[in-house]
């Protein structure tokens, strides 16, 4: 009986690790979530004879995370001495991210988002791709990424330039990424 | 504003708004219901993109760290285990002392019984007493103990050399009765010499406190670490020297304690635990000194030679009692 909840124990671990990371990290930022997450599962594993992990242990496991972020952002907020215009925009993100929420939960469940995002993202031209990655994933300038890929900033912001218009095309259904990308495409020329 | 400005946004989505920033996307939110929702749902799509769901070692990672806390938690259910068994046995193996105890108060001869301990000659010997006191007992003495230590004091009787590591009672002191004087202890580290053939008894206090008092009662002193009490049997006259403890107790623990020794010193360290002369060279080194522990061996060769690895100097046996100490040659 024993092995069965620690194996059913460990899958849970594995299959909601990375989302609930992601929600965490929504919420308080990189460096604290992961401590977050790490409370809740050993929460999980004191009281895991009294708790049947079925199909609620998501929202269970969400709505854990989602009470301990609470409690820090409120003290992260005294510590960091966030101004009043901070705190209000804080409390919505809060409201926005409630777990209860099944839109918010839906979206980061949902593979088949990303695997969109992932999959326009791949089907750029080579060079195209390695500088919007850098870009997007490492969040380097197009100075810095010049300088790594030993080319010119005209021709990074060329790349980019053609990558963030082949994404608003593809992407367009995703409303949204218009807005995303379009701004991104007018950065170009800015920074 | 309606819309909010796209610089803006993008800063917001990198994570580098200024306080100005903050503002005005709080006015922004405050005007319609909708526009938090969709900047948010904006950062939630952008961070998706970026996010690592499939890292390989994301999840191994963690796993492993989650594995070492879950392991902290499970030691400490068991701690609480242990420690929730121990008081129920201690409860009842307390409760099974009394009783014995009881028992035994009723049943015991009155008559006290004593043992005899005793040391040969180049012999040391030791011993532990009822109450948990330390003894070591040197060649050629004597010393005899109760049984069991009954009563308001704890006495001892003792016609040699002994050291004594005394367990703490302050309940019940702590007295060695010697033929010339009688050391009355609370709980502490001495030596005691008092040999027949000695002019001289000796008590040197190691640690704690002691009080020497000599059969007539004459005198009483209080010593304090570090000094030596010393007692004329001719003339009765009790004196308080200051000694290096270290080197008065090496008898009974074997270890020679040197500290910043000249070979001048050890020397003379020598002669007095060898009972041999030695006679030094005036070429010999004087300026080096010897920090450490040595150890004292049957032989006096063989601690000159472990001194040979730390200092330069050479030796020749004379005869039996002396030794010629020189300098190295080259």
């Amino acid at each position: 009986m024993n092995e069965e909840l620690d194996a059913t124990y460990k899958a849970v671990f594995r299959q909601c690790y990375p989302k609930l990371l992601f929600y965490a990290v929504r919420l308080v930022g990189d460096e604290e979530a992961e401590d977050i997450v790490q409370d809740v599962f050993v929460e999980l594993w004191r009281r895991k004879e009294s708790v049947v992990i079925g199909e609620q242990i998501l929202a269970f496991l969400y709505r854990s995370v989602y009470t301990k972020a609470i409690n820090l952002l409120k003290h992260q907020a005294i510590e960091n001495n966030y101004s009043a215009a901070m705190m209000e925009i804080y409390e919505r993100k809060l409201q926005y991210y409630q777990p209860d929420h099944a839109e918010v939960i839906r979206k980061i469940e949902d593979q088949e988002l990303r695997q969109e995002i992932y999959g326009a993202i791949n089907e750029l031209p080579d060079k195209c791709r390695e500088v919007f990655k850098l870009s997007y994933l490492h969040e380097m300038k197009n100075k810095d990424i010049a300088e790594t890929l030993g080319i010119s900033l005209r021709t990074v912001e060329a790349h980019m330039y053609k990558a963030l218009k082949f994404l608003r095309e593809r992407l367009r259904h995703l409303l949204l990424s218009l807005i995303i990308f379009s701004a991104k495409l007018l950065s170009v020329f800015m920074s | 504003m309606s819309k909010l400005n796209e610089d803006i946004i993008i800063r917001y989505l990198e994570n580098r708004c200024s306080e100005e920033d903050f503002v005005l996307i709080n006015e922004w939110m405050k005007e319609s219901d909708g526009n938090a929702g969709e900047l948010f749902r904006m950062e939630e799509i952008y961070q998706l993109g970026k996010f690592p769901f499939e890292k390989d070692d994301l999840v191994t990672k963690a796993e492993r760290r989650l594995g070492r806390r879950l392991e902290q938690e499970n030691q400490k259910k068991q701690k609480v285990f242990k420690l929730r068994n121990m008081l129920r046995y201690a409860a009842a193996i307390v409760a099974v002392m009394v009783l014995a105890a009881g028992l035994t108060y009723w049943f015991r001869d009155k008559t006290e019984e004593w043992v005899v301990a005793s040391a040969a000659h180049g012999q040391v010997r030791e011993m532990l007493l009822p109450d948990g006191t330390k003894v070591w007992l040197n060649q050629s003495s004597v010393l005899k103990y109760p049984r069991a230590f009954e009563g308001k004091e704890r006495h001892v009787y003792l016609d040699g050399e002994a050291y004594f590591e005394v367990a703490r009672n302050h309940e019940k002191p702590f007295t060695v009765k010697s033929p010339a004087m009688d050391v009355r202890v609370l709980g502490t580290s001495f030596n005691i010499k008092c040999r027949p053939d000695n002019s001289f008894a000796e008590t040197t206090l190691v640690e704690g406190e002691v009080e020497v008092k000599d059969k007539s009662d004459k005198g009483r002193i209080a010593l304090l670490p570090g000094q030596k009490a010393v007692l004329n049997r001719v003339t009765g006259r009790m004196q308080v020297k200051q000694v290096d403890p270290k080197m008065e107790i090496v008898w009974h623990n074997d270890l020679i304690p040197f500290e910043k020794s000249s070979i001048f010193q050890i020397a003379a360290v020598l002669e007095r635990f060898y009972g041999v002369k030695i006679i030094l060279s005036p070429d010999v080194d004087s300026t080096s000194t010897y920090s450490g522990v040595l150890k004292k061996k049957d032989k006096i060769e063989s601690v000159l030679n472990s001194l040979r690895n730390s200092i330069p100097f050479n030796f020749k046996k004379v005869d039996d009692n002396n030794i010629f100490i020189s300098s190295e040659t080259k």
